[in-house]
């Protein structure tokens, strides 16, 4: 669907009496009315938020120049009225900017109520397969004071009984497969020498993927080109249609910067809904459903909503590693596994929010290394070094003899393999990142509905707990490996032209 | 009592946005992208010396913040180019701890580039150092504050936080003289208070209540962290103090609107400087200067009291900066204006 905007001008008053004109892009106020009301714009914090400026060029169409036969200019009224717009959601994925807000156009196309609409237009000719990420149950298992289990076969019997879904599945056998490819391509790589100089980074998380894209596309070429559980959960779905059956994929997931991974181009067609535990719930209150009206003991349901061949024992179970989905530890496990009296380390970072992985041979030398970095300033930090190189060509910066070296860099610039006891994450092979801070299961639509900031860190702490002892783990190499899918498991990333002329004045702006 | 003009100084060719004192020198940011520094220490008796123009290329927008870091002789200046940049005295880095007194003996100065510190998605619009220099604060159009932490030199900056709780523009933020706290104005005309909650900076108060953008806070200073207040000038028109009360059982901090000044001003304030001995100086788009003295009234009871005026301050120019200087002993209040000038006042009790 398409927003449509209109480009009203508006004069401002700035410091110093001066008078300009900007450019206001202004909602139509009935396009609103299928976003839900539960959401604000508080709820869309989801750590990395967009810029001030959009970069969509306004094209204004001209009325074509009237040149008559003797070459000489005829005089015509400006057109009265102004053009109207149209902004699309892949117009905002493919901007560096942003307008109001990106995530505006985002929850107008993938809200509960979307859903809901879509599912009564298309209940008779489609098949409706959901699909629960991990964190989201550990989320509402809490939530509905149930076990996993019981919330696992409440929300199958939901779904299936109430929406007619034919498949609800959790996402380990996507996760299965994005790990095992991930391992795959970084051990390729690493043995072709391609990871010495910089790591490669997950583009699990949507946030930090498109703000690579955005705002560092200088880094894009780091991203580690495979889908996310989300998407190959659905292309997995995808295969498992019979010829001619149509499917509509629901997915739940922890955090809102889903909505925009599930609207790429390149994976359009195999999510059609995001929804988060927060809408879930507001969902249930609407129709007046109580999710505990749908508990059952009965573990067969899980079979008869797994498509031929699925084993539920293995999709709604989990891996060891990060709550996130535990990609770092993962390749190094893999690592190991291949290196016979190798020894994985633990790394603190400077904060909670980082830490590394570091395989080392019997003699001490570093085999493998991986980290988790999550929350926007270590993103910060971590681009700020990966990113580095032009700063001071650039600038020239007065290279300055030191009194002495800081503690600090003596962490950054330490060299591999020397185990000095703490994280450095940008001299590994690799780094998970995640834009929330601790990961996806301190996602924003997740259930956190505590009002300060001390307690909401405690109950993330809580959740981060309980997801480390909630499922049976499997080996996932293992499984992705002996997994078939027909479909790419690869992004089409897209960095994002840098617009040099950065001198956008926009609403709001005072000095 | 009053203000009296000592010296009045065209250093720059456009707007002179922010000026900073430390040991004797007053730094200048302007729009014409230099920055200037000036010693100021024979300035009671209306003498002043350029000692260093720093270079213009460096920024490729205005400067419109400049910050001495506490115990050292960096600088920073935070421009509309998105960037912070940080300066040293190259004759010093082979100094140990610089003396507080000594200063101005020298007819010039060198000042180098020492890093850029990048982050900020466009124009910064305020920088601070905490009061151990440890600490560097930069706030920005695009909404958020951030937090960097750096060594010794000066020279390496690692972002320990980014604080995104503004929903407008952040005009200016500082830092308690004692305390690990920090303060943000913004164009949401709200201001926030920062704390270090274990691992992270979290916001620990919002203080509502002016009704135009908050262009400038200040702490009140020499209370060794006994009671926490600071003042706040707005779009509004008004100054108002506000009072630190307690931490709530989450952590949050407490904050009352203690007292609104009486009104001096009919424009925008867009600077308030609190001094060492507790008196409070504002100044504005209507270019007048005001000093305001809490005087006791009854038992507990306090009232504030405009002590010192001095209009058109900057000619018929809007006053960006006002700041309380202590030169060995002599108070002094420092302005900057649209019209390229730093005004030097003597104030008198």
């Amino acid at each position: 669907m398409t927003l449509k905007f209109h480009f009203p001008l508006i004069i401002q008053t700035i410091k110093n009496h001066s008078t300009i004109f900007l450019s206001v892009l202004t909602l139509e106020a009935q396009e609103y009315h299928i976003m839900s009301t539960l959401l604000s714009e508080e709820d869309l914090n989801d750590f990395i938020s967009p810029a001030l400026a959009c970069t969509k060029p306004t094209v204004v169409n001209k009325e074509p120049v009237n040149v008559n036969e003797n070459g000489e200019y005829e005089v015509t009224k400006e057109p009265t009225e102004l053009e109207k717009v149209s902004i699309t959601l892949s117009d905002c994925l493919a901007c560096s900017g942003c307008i109001t807000s990106s995530e505006e156009i985002m929850l107008s196309r993938q809200s509960y109520s979307v859903f809901l609409r879509d599912w009564e237009d298309s209940r008779a000719t489609k098949t409706l397969c959901v699909s629960v990420a991990p964190q989201c149950r550990v989320s509402m298992a809490a939530h509905f004071q149930m076990s996993i289990l019981e919330l696992d076969l409440a929300l199958v019997r939901l779904f299936r009984e109430h929406f007619g879904a034919r498949y609800v599945v959790g996402t380990q056998m996507g996760r299965n497969l994005t790990i095992s490819r991930t391992n795959a391509k970084l051990m390729e790589l690493k043995a072709q020498g391609k990871l010495n100089e910089k790591p490669m980074l997950s583009a699990i998380c949507p946030g930090f993927v498109i703000y690579t894209e955005k705002t560092k596309p200088g880094l894009a070429p780091l991203l580690l080109n495979v889908k996310s559980p989300q998407q190959i959960t659905g292309a997995l779905f995808l295969d498992a249609m019979a010829e001619g059956q149509e499917m509509y994929h629901l997915t739940v997931m922890p955090c809102f910067d889903k909505k925009l991974e599930a609207s790429r181009a390149d994976g359009e067609h195999e999510v059609h809904c995001v929804i988060t535990p927060k809408e879930l719930v507001s969902m249930l209150e609407e129709l007046e459903l109580d999710l505990a009206s749908f508990k059952s003991q009965d573990e067969k349901l899980l079979w008869e909503a797994s498509p031929a061949g699925w084993d539920p024992r293995v999709h709604w179970s989990s891996n060891e590693g990060s709550s996130s989905g535990g990609y770092a530890y993962q390749y190094v496990l893999e690592t190991q596994s291949l290196h016979p009296g190798s020894k994985m380390i633990t790394l603190p970072g400077k904060n909670s929010n980082v830490v590394e992985y570091r395989l080392l041979d019997t003699e001490g030398h570093t085999l493998a290394s991986a980290a988790e970095l999550s929350g926007f300033r270590n993103i910060q930090n971590m681009v700020r070094q990966l990113d580095k190189k032009a700063v001071g060509q650039k600038r020239k910066v007065q290279v300055l003899r030191k009194r002495a070296t800081s503690s600090m860099r003596n962490m950054n610039l330490d060299s591999k393999g020397t185990g000095n006891g703490i994280a450095d994450p940008y001299k590994t092979d690799y780094i998970e990142v995640n834009a929330s801070p601790g990961g996806c299961i301190n996602g924003g639509g997740l259930l956190n509905d505590e009002q300060s900031t001390v307690r909401k860190r405690a109950l993330a702490q809580e959740l981060s707990e309980l997801y480390s002892h909630s499922f049976t783990l499997v080996d996932p190499v293992k499984l992705g490996r002996q997994q078939h899918t027909t479909s790419s498991l690869e992004y089409e990333f897209h960095a994002v032209e840098q617009d040099t002329q950065k001198d956008l004045v926009t609403v709001g702006n005072t000095w | 009592m009053g203000i009296k003009l000592a010296k009045s100084l065209k250093l720059q060719n456009d707007k002179l946005w922010s000026l900073d004192y430390s040991h004797g020198l007053l730094a200048t940011g302007s729009t014409d992208r230099k920055i200037k520094i000036i010693n100021v220490t024979n300035a009671p008796r209306g003498q002043v010396s350029l000692m260093d123009v720093l270079d213009d290329t460096v920024h490729k927008k205005a400067i419109r913040c400049v910050a001495w870091r506490p115990h050292s002789n960096l600088l920073a200046a935070g421009s509309f180019d998105s960037t912070v940049s940080i300066w040293t005295r190259e004759d010093d880095l082979e100094e140990e701890e610089d003396d507080d007194e000594g200063e101005g003996t020298t007819n010039s100065l060198e000042m180098d580039l020492l890093a850029i510190i990048e982050g900020h998605e466009n124009e910064v619009k305020g920088i601070a150092w905490s009061h151990d220099g440890a600490l560097l604060s930069s706030c920005s159009r695009d909404k958020s504050v951030w937090i960097w932490e750096t060594d010794q030199d000066g020279e390496e900056y690692e972002c320990i936080s980014v604080l995104q709780e503004h929903s407008q523009d952040v005009k200016h933020v500082v830092w308690h003289p004692e305390l690990p706290l920090l303060a943000s104005s913004s164009y949401d005309d709200t201001i926030r208070l920062w704390k270090d909650y274990d691992d992270d900076w979290e916001c620990a108060a919002v203080l509502n209540g002016h009704e135009g953008t908050v262009w400038c806070s200040d702490f009140e200073k020499g209370k060794n962290g006994e009671s926490i207040r600071l003042c706040s000038g707005s779009d509004d028109s008004t100054v108002r103090v506000w009072r630190y009360i307690d931490d709530d059982e989450d952590g949050q901090q407490e904050w009352i609107c203690e007292a609104i000044l009486p009104k001096v001003h009919d424009r925008q304030i867009y600077s308030v400087s609190w001094s060492t001995n507790g008196l409070i100086a504002s100044t504005g788009s209507d270019g007048t200067l005001a000093v305001y003295k809490e005087v006791s009234n009854g038992d507990d009871e306090h009232d504030w009291e405009v002590i010192a005026k001095q209009e058109l301050c900057h000619g018929v120019y809007e006053a960006n900066i006002v700041k309380w200087i202590d030169i060995n002993g002599n108070m002094m209040l420092a302005t900057g204006g649209d019209d390229g000038c730093v005004n030097l006042w003597n104030w008198t009790d």
